[in-house]
């Protein structure tokens, strides 16, 4: 692999990674209410996960974390890229779900 | 190869009150420029607009001629060691050397009398000393031409403080350092070129006589310095 790809995305790796817990967490507690079917519960964990829990892991980090974002400045990644990159991960992971769900 | 990092016209002001007027700094590879000032005269802010992490109303920022907007995004030409520690604390020690050296840097760490026994720790597992050293050993082995050093001596024990300085020297053999601690003894033994920000500008020092003048110093502290 080319150094400059993994010297880019390993830290990108490591901040989406951070943020799981919280967005996980999220998701786990909203899709209870979708307790009934399989299918539900897949749809609501995927799409809290998308936004509430996206949302509440950076706000998390905005309000305790904030001189993390140091770390990645120093390595060239602004927090635009780190926010969006956590977003798009989330929504693709949650889309894929949402197809599962119509599977099962 | 020498190279030259300039920053001009920053100004910066914060619910009415001008910090930053018109600032003017030029630092070049071999320069360790010493920046004092008192509590809230805007050197942490200064360090940040060079940085790129926090922007002022106006400012230009070139570096070996290159003008930048957010110098940070560009690698290898600009670190910052903020006031408190950065390192993300669930990564261990030599996690966090790879991912900031690379795997070279590894094997360096681990030759170092402090780092060596603490490498597969976690960061949060460092004392604020360890912790403080890491980050400053890892910019000083970093690509950067140019380091910013917020209060790098805050928390470090002077054995250590001076291993530090040691290492701040050799490595401006390569590099532009520009630092800025409260301990202006420990500043004025490290840097080559001095700057007192007071009053939103920025004024080049040339004897500890000038800090007494400013009123940086009390009067009684600058005769047996």
């Amino acid at each position: 692999m080319p150094k400059n790809f993994i010297t880019k995305v390993a830290p990108l790796a490591v901040f989406y990674k951070s943020t799981l817990t919280l967005s996980i967490g999220f998701a786990s507690m909203m899709s209870i209410f979708g307790l009934a079917s399989l299918s539900l519960f897949i749809q609501l964990f995927s799409m809290a996960h998308m936004s509430g829990g996206t949302l509440c892991s950076l706000l998390y980090k905005e309000l305790t974390l904030k001189n993390e974002y140091y770390f990645y400045y120093n390595l060239g990644i602004s927090k635009t890229t780190l926010m969006l990159t956590c977003c798009l991960v989330n929504i693709l992971i949650g889309a894929m779900l949402i197809v599962i769900s119509r599977y099962v | 190869m020498c190279s030259l990092l300039e920053i001009d016209s920053v100004i910066k002001t914060y619910s009415d009150n001008r910090i930053l007027t018109d600032i003017y700094l030029k630092c070049q590879t071999g320069d360790i420029i010493g920046l004092l000032g008192r509590n809230g005269t805007g050197k942490s802010t200064l360090l940040k607009i060079l940085f790129g992490s926090e922007q002022g109303e106006t400012k230009f920022i070139r570096i070996d001629g290159k003008v930048h907007n957010r110098a940070y995004q560009t690698k290898g030409e600009i670190a910052y060691l903020p006031q408190d520690s950065f390192l993300p604390h669930q990564l261990t020690v030599i996690k966090t050397i790879e991912l900031f050296l690379g795997k070279d840097g590894i094997q360096f760490f681990e030759q170092d009398e402090l780092m060596g026994r603490l490498v597969n720790n976690k960061i949060n597992d460092l004392s604020g000393g360890e912790l403080r050293y890491l980050e400053i050993k890892l910019l000083l082995n970093s690509s950067s031409k140019f380091l910013l050093f917020d209060e790098p001596f805050n928390g470090v024990a002077p054995v250590v403080v001076d291993q530090l300085k040691v290492m701040i020297k050799a490595h401006s053999k390569n590099k532009g350092i520009i630092l800025t601690d409260h301990d202006y003894r420990n500043v004025l033994d490290v840097a080559n070129r001095y700057c007192l920000l007071t009053d939103g500008s920025l004024r080049a020092i040339s004897t500890l006589e000038d800090l007494i003048k400013w009123g940086y110093l009390p009067v009684s502290s600058g005769v047996n310095t």
